[in-house]
């Protein structure tokens, strides 16, 4: 399990996360809402173990992430965060491959080229495999960096059980169908027993694929449930400040501007 | 129906033209190398070659002629060409190695200021060490110290430039640019004062380090600098996957399970190591360690695995090839080899700037 315990962060006099607790559930997606400024990315960092908070701590399997070595923590959890500038012109495959360095020596050769391959197809960028990374497009590098995430969660021969995937708007610069395809990807992790923790702007898409919804507004946790209980257009009214309305879709919520 | 993540196997990748790259930049050097024997004031014609290297190994020079020759190839040309090789193959991995810690191509131990610190230092050390009251047993260390005290400088410098040109936890361009202007700006006035004070002796030295040079190389000067110049091209290239997951950044390296502060350290004292050692026998040769890893990129692609050996064997060559030509082209005297580099390499790093600009 991957928890938050009262983490508060500070830069400079201000509360970032202030008294955050959250406990994640194992094979399910849990999306992080939020304005900006609420504190989403700051409370990734935490629970990815790079950002050390000034009080309460982050834990995995009980243990603080502080007291676990990179290593071992690496091939229990990758992260997939937000534009990453890359001035050397590396294919989109040795990008990928680089998700396997920490499991480097333990599968052979071919077995991780498969694991490459495989979180390629997912995040649909096996077609560019051999495109260099500078030239790519917005939404292009966004998913190869989600295909290395995806390289380093997924073992060969083996459900990804007790494994975590942190991904930090992983739909931002992508067009619909793409959206689609790759959330769809991180539901099928999820039903493998891979647990997921995605920031997502767009409360619709959090309504349509999370399994648990949490909130954020400055830097407080401020609602947690299922998106049928979070979702309501008061709350979102309020933390967002502006009027919603709410419909029901295939017995999901679904907000709009009023 | 198979789970969406099973993995099956590929197909057999093809065979990477890459991977050939390497053992043809090995035999390169050693050409060049043969070539660099072969060539000089007193030319050795190859067919001789292995009857020198024996004579001069046995030390029977009986053969008048065999003798002249014998003494040149083991006495001035051989350690001159050994430094060649190390140097080069010092200043090409830890360029690649800078310009990989530091996420930008146009990185060079010059123009951060790595070079200007160790030379510094290294001055420092000639003009002022002979005055100090030292004992008699470190007296006779100096040739060891001056290594040593070169690659106290670079280390010095790359801390500095490291310290200044962080913002929020990576390393910024510019900020780095500009302190190693700074830094090349207070080594300069620092050894303009040196060269004011210090007498004829040190003063020659002194300019040599300014222009670098390989001529007066001797198997006893150059020893001490061998394994300054030799481990870091060694041990470098076994850090080759965490220098690639730290072009993604700091962050990206820590997410990847590797310690990320400790793969900095080692490799800051390693290339400080290296290019100390490498200002320290020769004085500053500029650009060698921007063009090879440039060179090496263009064939072997941006992995540092490939790279760091690709590109110490092209600054190998690029040594031997310019101090070929520095004591050849006006015999008997003798160009500057830092010279001959900087003409080269500065208008080639004005080329790499235009186009770098007109990518991005």
């Amino acid at each position: 399990m991957l928890e938050a315990v009262e983490v508060t962060v500070r830069a400079r006099r201000r509360a970032l996360l202030d008294g955050v607790s959250l406990a994640l559930r194992p094979g399910e997606i849990t999306a992080l809402i939020g304005p900006n400024g609420a504190g989403k990315s700051t409370l990734m960092s935490v629970l990815s173990g790079h950002r050390r908070p000034e009080r309460g701590h982050a834990a995995l399997d009980g243990r603080p992430l502080a007291r676990w070595d990179a290593l071992a923590l690496a091939r229990r959890r990758a992260v997939m965060a937000q534009e990453i500038a890359l001035a050397f012109g590396f294919t989109v495959r040795e990008v990928v491959m680089l998700g396997r360095a920490p499991h480097r020596g333990r599968h052979g050769r071919e077995a991780d080229a498969a694991v490459v391959a495989r979180a390629m197809a997912l995040a649909q960028v096996a077609h560019l495999a051999e495109r260099r990374y500078p030239s790519l497009s917005g939404g292009e590098r966004q998913r190869t960096m989600l295909a290395r995430a995806l390289a380093q969660v997924i073992e060969p021969d083996e459900e990804p059980a007790g494994r975590w995937l942190l991904l930090d708007e992983p739909t931002a610069s992508l067009d619909l169908a793409h959206q689609k395809l790759v959330l769809e990807a991180a539901v099928g992790l999820a039903r493998a027993g891979c647990g997921l923790v995605v920031v997502l702007h767009d409360l619709n898409l959090a309504a349509r694929f999370a399994d648990r919804v949490a909130m954020l507004s400055r830097g407080r946790l401020v609602a947690l449930g299922t998106p049928d209980e979070v979702l309501s257009a008061e709350r979102v009214g309020e933390v967002y400040g502006v009027g919603m309305t709410r419909l029901e879709l295939d017995g999901r919520p679904c907000l709009a501007f009023v | 129906m198979t789970s969406p993540l099973a993995c099956l196997p590929t197909a057999r990748a093809v065979p990477n033209p890459r991977n050939l790259a390497l053992p043809l930049l090995a035999l390169l050097l050693a050409a060049c190398t043969v070539a660099a024997i072969a060539i000089g004031a007193v030319p050795i014609p190859l067919a001789r070659l292995p009857a020198l290297l024996l004579a001069g190994w046995n030390g029977d020079g009986d053969t008048t002629g065999l003798a002249q020759e014998a003494t040149v190839l083991w006495y001035i040309r051989l350690p001159r060409i050994a430094l060649a090789v190390a140097v080069g193959l010092a200043l090409g991995t830890c360029g690649g190695t800078i310009q990989g810690l530091f996420r930008n191509p146009l990185a060079d131990p010059g123009l951060i200021g790595v070079s200007g610190g160790a030379a510094l230092a290294a001055a420092a050390w000639i003009v002022v060490g002979p005055l100090l009251p030292l004992p008699d047993p470190l007296q006779s260390l100096g040739a060891w110290l001056l290594p040593v005290a070169a690659f106290a400088g670079g280390l010095a410098a790359t801390m500095l430039v490291q310290r200044v040109g962080r913002r929020d936890g990576a390393l910024d361009v510019a900020s780095v640019l500009l302190a190693g202007i700074a830094v090349n700006a207070v080594t300069g006035a620092g050894i303009g004062g040196l060269v004011f004070a210090s007498d004829d002796r040190a003063l020659r030295e002194v300019t040599f380090w300014m222009m670098g040079s390989l001529a007066g190389a001797t198997w006893t000067g150059i020893l001490p600098a061998l394994p300054f110049l030799l481990a870091p091209a060694l041990a470098l290239p076994l850090r080759a996957v965490a220098l690639d997951a730290l072009l993604l950044g700091e962050r990206e390296a820590y997410h990847l399970g590797f310690a990320v502060e400790r793969t900095k350290r080692l490799v800051i004292v390693a290339t400080a190591c290296g290019t100390g050692a490498a200002v320290a026998t020769t004085g500053i040769i500029g650009f060698v360690g921007l063009a090879a890893p440039h060179l090496a990129r263009l064939l072997v692609g941006p992995g540092h695995r490939r790279l760091l050996p690709a590109a110490g064997c092209l600054g190998g060559c690029l040594i031997l090839l310019a101090d070929t030509a520095a004591r050849t082209l006006v015999v008997p005297a003798e160009l500057p080899i830092g010279v001959l580099t900087a003409g080269i390499g500065g208008p080639l790093f004005l080329h790499l700037l235009l186009r770098h600009r007109g990518r991005s």
